[in-house]
């Protein structure tokens, strides 16, 4: 029996490529008492593979937690249909359905005295007898998910004690171990902070990969989303879905089409976002030779500080003049405006002097 | 790899009981066996404990009026005790999980309330027109008040019960069982401003609850009925547990929640309503015993937790009727005063010590 759960695991990684959950033509939404029901979004055709790691990115308020309820059957379509592993989830029952999609949501509960592992186990529910006694197969299952996800250190200790990065792990331990074909995890790395947001995701990743489930999380970290995803699903205000590699969506302006706004930019080639803040200011960097960080960091200030950076060439009327000196890991910087001129040796002092030049 | 297959066996022994489990339960059930023993030999008439146990084992006794006494009123009265508290405790479980809240009893459902309205029209209103129902109304035991609460309870339970299919949320559902407990509370009130004062205090009598007066015919409904209750509630601790993450997740993992919701509510409304129509209605037990479980059995499985609050509400409940019989004396303490009187205390103090306690408090 100890084999079987190995055995199933190299069978999941076989299982690549094969549709775990598609969509035909759905339109999702809310049913109200005696008023039609609201559309959020409507006829999507939409395709997890075994194996894939899927983000749904988009602005609040687009209907992703919408959307991925429907998917998990915790809500019914408005229209169109949903195929979970080959088959139609309207035509499976309950214990069919949670056999094969697992959901991490949102909600925070209080889970009292539950230890991890009993926590894990919830996930054998839909796999159970009617007591809930858990079988020898049930406990390698349990223990491989708790192992793929590596909390064995924590699987005796009462849930509500772990961290929140930790009590993720735990509720992705309980998906797994529902054994689903496809995950579902509505903002699973919302409340984490970086380290524990990447780690996630990391994970997230890996599981899709070695254990052969489609996983699609929804998730407010674009940049993040744009870096581990192997497909992206793209949300935008007008309820449009736009599906592609993360790097094909940031090609055809998709990505900056949908979260550019007046303060906001997205740098495409390094994939993140830049705040926009226009001071009116202009100035000319130059300098820095083989010193492409000094450079760089050199202009993140000066555009934080809300300048625009200008050739030097043109016009050089009320554009301050920023030359880098670097020599033996040591960086000078150069000031000139209007005639008057300083030389600096940190990064502080350049912003303390080009600020005072800033048209108020 | 030896440290992994180390892990490997610890995990595996976690599925299970633990060791330190079965001890309490154990010492739980021989503490219930030697109450019940005591509830049957003790009481306002002395009885030498020789012939209290002759007239268990051989059904005979050297008087006639001790072996009635112990048949027919100390047996029954240990029984319904026993009955009452393990069916209070239960249920108090099943609504505390189902609605996610550690303040929720029995009686949130506003079941007390409904059966009080019951007993109120038959004490109050029926009685002024002589019927059948007030004849003999003296202390509780009479089939029409029970029939009356049970009435009472079964309408406010069937209230909550089509709010709870209707809406989604189970707040609501808390707060319609409050409104509707309110509600009848005050329907009660004016029955008793309208009321003559020996009428009034009847009700106030059935009022402080009482195991005693219930006899082995009304016994024949209320055990049937507990035993109904408990099992509803044995065969459907993993649903119980499946709500631990909440109402989304269960239904994710394959839960009915609103078939759930329905045998639950309807489950613990049959256990609070028939226990307080031969009772009385009976406040505490349904809140605490599910908190005191929780903190002596380390645990929020209800698979160990069902078992735990059958015996330990059993048990609190026969020795709140120890203690309100005043060993030696002819007055009888009002049941819930003592309950709350020792019970509360005892709850702090256990809730406070116990590191376990504290944090089981909710869920």
């Amino acid at each position: 029996m100890r084999t079987a759960s190995i055995a199933d695991a190299e069978s999941r990684a076989d299982t690549q490529g094969q549709p775990v959950l598609e969509t035909k033509g759905l339109t999702v939404g809310f049913r109200t008492f005696r008023r039609p029901p609201i559309e959020v979004l409507r006829g999507l055709d939409l395709r997890v593979e075994a194996g894939e790691f899927v983000c749904l990115v988009g602005p609040n308020g687009t209907g992703k937690s919408t959307l991925l309820r429907t998917l998990a059957g915790l809500q019914r379509p408005l229209r169109g249909e949903v195929w979970l592993g080959g088959r139609e989830l309207a035509q499976l029952g309950r214990l069919e359905v949670a056999r094969r999609v697992s959901v991490v949501l949102t909600t925070r509960e209080d889970l009292g005295l539950l230890t991890a592992y009993q926590v894990v186990s919830l996930g054998r529910f839909p796999h159970t007898g009617w007591v809930g006694r858990l079988q020898q197969r049930d406990r390698d299952v349990v223990g491989w998910a708790i192992r793929a996800v590596g909390v064995q250190e924590l699987a005796e200790r009462p849930v509500a004690e772990l961290s929140d990065g930790e009590q993720q792990r735990v509720l992705i331990a309980r998906a797994l171990a529902q054994e689903p074909g496809v995950m579902l995890l509505d903002e699973a790395t919302a409340f984490l902070d970086v380290s524990a947001r990447v780690e996630i995701t990391s994970l997230l990743r890996r599981l899709a990969r070695e254990q052969g489930v489609g996983i699609v999380l929804t998730t407010h970290d674009l940049e993040l989303a744009l870096q581990t995803a192997r497909t992206v699903w793209l949300l935008d205000k007008e309820g449009r879905l736009q599906v592609g590699t993360p790097e094909e969506l940031v090609l055809n302006g998709a990505v900056a089409g949908t979260f550019q706004g007046a303060d906001l930019s997205f740098d495409e080639a390094a994939r993140s976002f830049r705040v926009r803040w226009d001071g009116g200011g202009r100035a000319w960097l130059w300098g820095g030779e083989e010193d492409e960080l000094g450079l760089a960091m050199t202009r993140a200030l000066l555009e934080r500080e809300g300048f625009t950076i200008v050739r030097g060439s043109g016009n050089t009327r009320g554009v301050v003049e920023v030359e880098l000196r670097s020599a033996d890991a040591e960086r000078r910087w150069v000031v000139r405006l209007s005639g008057a001129k300083w030389e600096v040796g940190s990064l502080g002092e350049v912003a303390s002097v080009v600020r005072g030049s800033q048209p108020s | 790899m030896s440290t992994d297959t180390l892990r490997e066996v610890d995990l595996h022994a976690l599925g299970r009981l633990q060791r330190r489990q079965w001890l309490s339960f154990a010492g739980l059930a021989g503490t219930l066996a030697v109450l019940v023993a005591v509830a049957v030999a003790v009481g306002s008439v002395s009885i030498p404990l020789s012939e209290v146990v002759r007239i268990v084992l051989e059904g005979e006794g050297a008087r006639a009026s001790w072996e009635t006494i112990v048949e027919q009123v100390r047996a029954p009265r240990a029984l319904t005790a026993a009955l009452a508290g393990a069916a209070l405790g239960v249920a108090g479980l099943q609504l505390q999980t189902i609605f996610r809240n550690p303040l929720a009893d029995p009686f949130v459902l506003g079941i007390n309330a409904g059966a009080s309205a019951g007993v109120a029209a038959v004490v109050l209103v029926a009685g002024t027109s002589g019927t059948v129902f007030a004849a003999g109304l003296g202390w509780l035991g009479d089939l029409g008040t029970a029939a009356a609460a049970t009435v009472g309870a079964g309408l406010v339970g069937a209230l909550v019960l089509a709010a709870s299919l209707r809406v989604r949320s189970m707040v609501t559902v808390l707060l319609v069982g409050l409104m509707v407990g309110y509600l009848v509370a005050s329907l009660v009130a004016v029955l008793l401003a309208i009321s003559d004062e020996q009428r009034v205090m009847q009700f106030v009598m059935w009022g402080f609850g009482s195991f005693r007066g219930v006899t082995w015919g009304e016994l024949q409904i209320l055990a049937p009925a507990v035993g109904a209750g408990l099992l509803i509630a044995g065969l459907t601790t993993k649903q119980l547990n499946a709500l631990a993450l909440g109402e989304s997740y269960a239904q994710s993992m394959g839960l009915h929640v609103r078939w759930m919701r329905m045998i639950t509510i309807g489950g613990a409304s049959l256990l609070a309503g028939v226990v307080t129509a031969f009772a009385g209605p009976i406040g505490f037990l349904g809140l605490a015993i599910p908190h005191l479980a929780r903190a002596v059995f380390g645990s929020s499985d209800h698979r160990v937790l069902a078992p735990a609050v059958v015996v330990m509400g059993a048990s609190v409940a026969l020795v709140a009727e120890l203690v309100s019989q005043l060993p030696g004396f002819d007055s009888v303490l009002p049941l819930n005063a003592v309950t709350a009187l020792i019970g509360a205390p005892v709850v702090v103090v256990v809730l406070l010590r116990s590191r376990r306690g504290t944090q089981g408090f909710v869920q």
